[in-house]
């Protein structure tokens, strides 16, 4: 009897330890390429505007519902945090900006498959009227919303290539 | 005749009913009142009862069998005013669910008549907008409830009741609801805010029945605390104390005329941070165009606003204008077509702090967009074209396909403008965005593309300059292709290709190539153009492998170059086999952890010999211990590696080609036993530009096969970034040489190493470091010598500021009584005095050199022996003296010149007893020469050491003899002086042995010693004496001797019973006056 319980306590701990993979160096290496891709795009992207250097567009105090030096807190926050960037993108012209949205879809792509395997609970996007109301708002300025989304991403990027270990985290 | 008299009633009741329903119209209800979502009536039927009430009932109404709709406006007094006794019913109808339904029910209120039942009551419901005439029927006793379906629309319901008792029936009036007034009423729509250029916010909504409305805001951390503003008669509200940067939601809801209140409008988000008047603005060149931008930011003032012209240029401040605190205002003027955006910026330190809204201003026209456009040929011709226009500008990419010739497009296009809105014009497939650039495929190359830019605002747009393009004419071929190189003999680079299958017209062509020696950064040479597919190039050399690229051009007309092909290297022609290999030498680094040895041959190029005959790479030839043999191959290398595992190796390089490896080859032997010793010395010499070695040869070896010489390049250039290896240089020479000159950049440390190489292996190397001298060592040391100089200088000046400061301190010397009678404005009389500055003590390191005093001390051995009898004894006192009966032979020439020292150049003089002469003698072939000037704090000197209490022998004035150089002794000795006088000091006290020192001046006449000194003797025995003054002790001198200028002393022994302090003035006056 008391054998059972032994072996099927060590069967569940097996199970439990086969249901929760341990995030591999490949995750991390390619979450860091795409950040880097994007970082580099965006960078590239917002040069051709050509703004004077003594320009400060969207101070980070202004429009929260772009996120802005939001912590990263485990994978469901940096999902969240994408999904947001992914409905500025979608609301800006097509054009470089169309490659950005498939690099980050790719990039949420990777998490949301590894939230998955880790069992995270997916979080709901909070603030979805402020932002729709924000785009709304300055779908006409979409040049000045598309620099300061873009500096705003690039900054979570860095942010992410830094703290590649919360990938570990739900 | 009851029944008849029933339904007569009926009758007129029906008639009055008719009329009365003429009356009423369906908007106001139709009897019924609208209340809290609900249509409500009363409804009071007369119906026929037993005769005593229908007596009644008649008698006073004469209403039998009728039913009347209750006042809706006066319930109350409807009823009193009439009184029916009959049955009343309750009639109420609302929507159901969502609005799909109506439903009404009539319930009959108040007590009920025993003589009325059984009754029936009977609902009827309608749809009078339905042509189908939609009706439909529920009865019940006391109450009915029936539904209709309205089918999602607002509609007018009749409603009838009928109520039947005892066979009867009584009516109601045909009532009707109009659906519309049941609902709750639309909330306001089309929430906006529009700010004035005076910077007032004003918020706007749209409303069928402006009455009375509500607008509550809050913002997003006070959502349960909103703000609510009462509005009536208007649709807008101004709301001017709102802050910026906030995010608010703000709501509308109105009443209609039944009192209604609407559902809260859907939210409207916004938040204030600046607002441009107007956001966008159309203008004409050369027009002025006043923008406004209010700052909602209270924080902000319009008097620092900074106006940004595309987010790129400040607009001038001359241009700017504030209409109040919150209000800045830009004019500027509109220049070219096109698109421009305007922001209104607040300094923010050096930067400027934006908001993300900005102005745009278009200028009607045609603005030059820059389109350039390049085709391309292949299975799907397309043109990729770019233009150049802000960023800003969201523009689209239009197109239109011609038939015709550009040339006949051009001419007939200028009134055909209206046919760019047709169907041909088609937009970039792509969608351009904020691209700049657009491709098209599936073109036409010989048709006619007319292509332009389109920016659209909210109301107009501009459009660019039309580009007309035939993509023929800006066609980028594909590159040539199946390219073949060779290198001839007779230095000839022999190149050919194939041209691109399309375009199909005339090409020509471009070739460029480069000698392939190993190097990483490659030199491209660019030669053509070629009109036919193939070149020939004339090389400066031979046997050089080439690296090859084409590229093609549309020969007449425009076009663009193709990209440059695939890279050939061309193939060196030979018709034989190389005949030398390369030299060669090699760096030998060890790894100890391993036990073996990197070795790293560095080879020479090969020399260019036959051309028939080149060098196409080279095979490294091993034999290993064991007679094992490999070899590899390998290119025209510089550097070859491999392990050693140091045991005998030998490795032989070979030049081969396709033809076969060459014949004549060096090799090297590596050893690791001890080597051969065969260098005798290795020297170098060295000059600016070249280092000269040579070396000699043990002549029990054998003669080596030949020498090399290896050292490191220092030029560390950074940005070659070269190895050690790299950096190592050897060059071999002849066996029979002895010396070698290499002229080049040397830094003046390279460290040559020389090794002779024997046919079994290496000999013994030797090294020889280069120690040139550094120009800017010496051009340093020059330069420390003159600093040095002009110190000197200062310092001299300084001293001599220094004494005359010291003067003016000095006490008046016509009080003490030494000073009698002396004369100090003589110049003599001072220096006799003073002859030691102060400094000597103060600063003895910087004392001018002064000639203090001199003594000179001649040895005269027969003047010693014939004045025997004339010597006396300087001092009685002294133990010495007094125990010596010998005369002292002694002669002291001191003499200090400035030259010598810096210092104060002081001499004095051990008087040495005669009656050692062996002693003496010793002393004067030892210390003769010796002069230890102006040294107080030297280790004391043998002189001193020896000669404690020397003596001065007055005979030797007597007899002096200066033609004895040999005896001739000068020991001034400052060492001396410091000894003696603590001995003395120390005498003094205790009434110990006598000293004497001289201070003895100098340029004195032979003759004048002799004489002066026998003076000076008796005059010192008498007179001698020291005196204090002021706390400075100075020797008395001889007034004689004084006031002759002489310097010659003389020491009365009795005079040291005083305290002589030790310090060195106090000597320099003592005179000695030889009897």
């Amino acid at each position: 009897m008391h054998s059972a319980l032994v072996y099927t306590c060590i069967l569940c701990m097996l199970s439990l330890g086969c249901s929760i993979p341990v995030p591999s160096d490949t995750l991390k290496n390619m979450v860091k390429l795409q950040a880097e891709t994007i970082n580099s795009r965006i960078q590239e992207h917002n040069e051709k505007l050509k703004l004077s250097p003594k320009l400060l567009i969207g101070d980070p105090e202004l429009y929260p519902e772009v996120p802005a030096d939001k912590p990263i807190q485990g994978l469901a926050s940096i999902v969240d945090t994408l999904t947001i960037f992914q409905k500025v993108l979608h609301s800006l012209p097509k054009g470089h900006v169309s490659q950005l949205h498939t690099d980050v879809s790719t990039l949420q792509g990777y998490l949301v498959d590894r939230m998955s395997s880790m069992r995270c609970p997916l979080r709901k996007t909070a603030n979805e009227k402020s932002l729709e109301a924000f785009l709304k708002d300055n779908a006409t300025h979409h040049i000045t919303v598309g620099y300061m989304a873009l500096d705003r991403l690039q900054k979570f990027m860095q942010q992410l290539t830094v703290s590649l270990d919360q990938l570990k985290t739900c | 005749m009851m029944s008849l008299f029933i339904s007569l009633t009926l009758l007129v009741n029906f008639s009055i009913i008719s009329q009365g329903l003429a009356t009423l119209s369906p908007s106001d209800g139709s009897g019924g009142v609208y209340e809290d979502l609900k249509w409500t009536a009363q409804l009071c039927c007369q119906v026929p009862l037993d005769q005593i009430v229908r007596s009644q009932l008649a008698a006073t109404s004469g209403l039998l069998g009728q039913c009347q709709l209750i006042n809706h406006t006066k319930p109350e007094s409807s009823r009193k005013s009439h009184p029916l006794s009959g049955k009343c019913f309750d009639i109420s109808c609302l929507f159901e669910g969502e609005r799909a339904n109506l439903i009404c029910n009539a319930k009959s209120h108040g007590a009920a008549l025993p003589a009325v039942s059984p009754q029936q009551l009977v609902l009827e419901m309608g749809l009078l907008s339905n042509e189908t005439n939609h009706t439909t029927q529920c009865a019940g006793e006391d109450t009915a409830t029936c539904s209709i379906s309205l089918h999602g629309n607002d509609a007018i319901v009749s409603l009838s009741i009928s109520l039947y008792v005892n066979g009867t029936t009584a009516m109601s009036p045909k009532m009707q609801i109009n659906t519309y007034d049941l609902r709750t009423p639309e909330p306001p729509v089309n929430l906006h805010y529009n700010v004035t250029t005076e910077g007032e916010v004003i918020f706007r909504w749209s409303y069928t029945q402006p009455d009375s409305c509500e607008v509550r805001y809050s913002t997003n951390s006070s959502r349960h605390q909103c703000e609510v503003v009462k509005i009536k008669g208007r649709s807008w509200v101004h709301l001017n104390e709102l802050n910026s940067g906030i995010r608010y939601t703000v709501q509308v809801r109105c009443q209609n005329s039944f009192n209604y209140w609407s559902e809260w409008s859907q939210p409207f988000y916004f938040t204030l941070d600046v607002s441009y008047i107007p956001a966008e603005v159309f203008s004409t060149p050369g027009s002025d165009v006043t923008l406004y931008a209010v700052f909602h930011n209270r924080s902000w003032s319009a008097s620092n606003a900074v106006w940004m012209l595309n987010g790129q240029v400040k607009i001038p401040e001359s241009q700017y204008r504030v209409i109040n605190e919150r209000v800045s205002a830009v004019t500027l003027q509109a220049t070219s077509p096109g698109f421009d955006s305007l922001m209104c910026c607040h300094p923010w330190g050096e930067r400027f702090k934006c908001t993300i809204a900005y102005a745009k201003m278009y200028t009607e026209g045609m603005f030059n967009a820059d389109i350039t456009c390049q085709s391309k040929n292949s299975k799907v011709d397309t043109m990729t074209c770019e233009w150049n226009k802000s960023a800003w500008a969201e523009v689209r990419f239009l197109y239109r396909q011609y038939k015709s010739m550009c040339e006949d497009v051009l001419k007939m296009d200028n009134n055909e403008d209206a046919e760019e809105f047709s169907a041909s014009v088609k937009e970039c497939p792509y969608g351009a965005g904020d691209h700049r650039e657009c491709t098209l495929s599936n073109l036409s190359l010989f048709s006619c593309y007319k292509i332009w830019l389109e920016v659209e605002g909210g109301r107009g747009k501009v459009r660019s300059l039309p580009v007309y393009v035939a993509p023929i004419d800006y066609v980028k071929p594909s590159p040539p292709s199946d390219l073949e190189a060779i290198t001839l003999p007779n230095k000839t680079l022999n190149v050919r290709w194939g041209r691109p299958p399309l375009p199909v017209y005339d090409m020509q062509y471009e070739l460029r190539f480069s000698a392939l020696r190993g190097m990483a950064n490659m030199h491209w040479e660019v030669i053509g153009p070629f009109l036919e597919p193939q070149a020939e190039i004339f090389l400066e050399e031979s046997c050089v492998q080439y690296k090859v690229e084409v590229r093609c051009k549309r020969l007449n007309g425009s076009g663009f170059w193709s990209n440059w092909s695939k890279s050939r290297s061309s193939v060196v022609y030979n018709r034989k086999a190389p005949e030398k290999g390369p030299d060669f030498w090699r760096i030998i680094q060890e790894d100890p952890v391993r036990n073996v040895s990197n070795v790293t041959l560095i080879l020479q190029p090969v020399e260019a010999g036959d051309p028939n005959s080149c060098a196409e790479g080279l095979v490294i030839v091993h034999h290993a211990a064991g007679g094992v043999v490999w070899s590899n191959e390998t290119s025209l290398v510089p550097f070859y590696s491999f392990l050693w595992r140091r045991e005998t190796h030998t490795v032989s390089v070979m030049s081969r080609n396709s033809l076969g490896v060459s014949t004549w080859n060096s090799n090297i032997t590596l050893l690791h036993q001890p080597k051969r010793r065969s260098v005798r010395s290795f020297s170098m010499a060295a000059n600016a530009s070249c280092v000269h070695l040579s070396w000699t040869l043990l002549s029990d070896q054998p003669m080596p096969q030949s020498f090399v010489i290896e050292w490191l390049d220092l030029n560390e250039d950074p940005e070659q970034n070269r190895s050690s290896t790299e950096r190592t240089q050897w060059v071999r020479v002849q066996p029979n040489a002895r010396d070698l000159c290499l002229c080049r950049r040397f830094y003046g440390s390279e460290k040559f190493t020389l090794c002779p190489v024997f046919v079994d292996g290496e000999g013994e190397s030797v090294q020889c470091t280069a120690t040139r001298g550094d120009p800017a060592a010496y051009m340093l040391l020059m330069i420390i010598m003159f600093l040095s100089i002009v110190l000197f200088i200062t310092l001299m000046m300084s001293q001599n500021q220094m004494k005359k400061l010291m003067w003016k301190n000095i006490p008046n010397p016509y009080n003490c009584s030494w000073a009698k009678g002396m004369d100090f404005r003589q110049i003599e009389t001072m220096e006799n005095l003073f002859l030691h500055p102060e400094g000597l003590t103060a600063c003895p390191l910087l004392l001018v050199s002064e000639r203090i005093c001199e003594v000179e001390i001649i040895d005269k051995p027969q003047t010693l022996e014939c004045g025997k009898d004339n010597t006396k004894r300087t001092s009685t006192s002294s133990p010495l003296l007094g125990d010596s009966s010998e005369p002292l032979s002694l002669e002291a020439s001191a003499s200090a010149t400035p030259e010598t020292s810096g210092q104060s150049s002081v001499m004095y003089s051990t008087i040495l007893l005669s009656d050692r002469p062996g002693l003496l003698r010793k002393q004067q072939e030892s210390l003769s020469s010796s002069r230890d000037e102006g040294n107080f704090s030297a280790n004391n000197s043998d002189i001193s050491g020896s000669f404690p209490g020397g003596l001065w022998d007055l005979e030797n004035h007597v007899c002096s003899d200066s033609g004895n150089p040999r005896h001739s002794s000068l020991y001034n000795s400052v060492e001396e002086l410091s000894e003696t006088s603590e001995y003395e000091a120390s005498e003094s006290t205790g009434g110990g042995k006598d000293l004497y020192y001289l201070a003895v001046n100098e340029k004195e006449e032979e003759k004048d010693e002799e004489s002066e000194s026998e003076e000076a003797q008796d005059e010192r025995d008498e007179n001698e004496e020291f005196q204090l003054c002021k706390g400075e002790i100075v020797m008395k001198a001889d007034t004689k001797r004084q006031s002759e200028g002489n310097n010659y002393t003389s020491i009365d022994s009795n005079t040291t019973s005083h305290s002589i302090p030790l310090y060195l003035p106090q000597f320099q006056t003592e005179s000695i006056n030889p009897p």
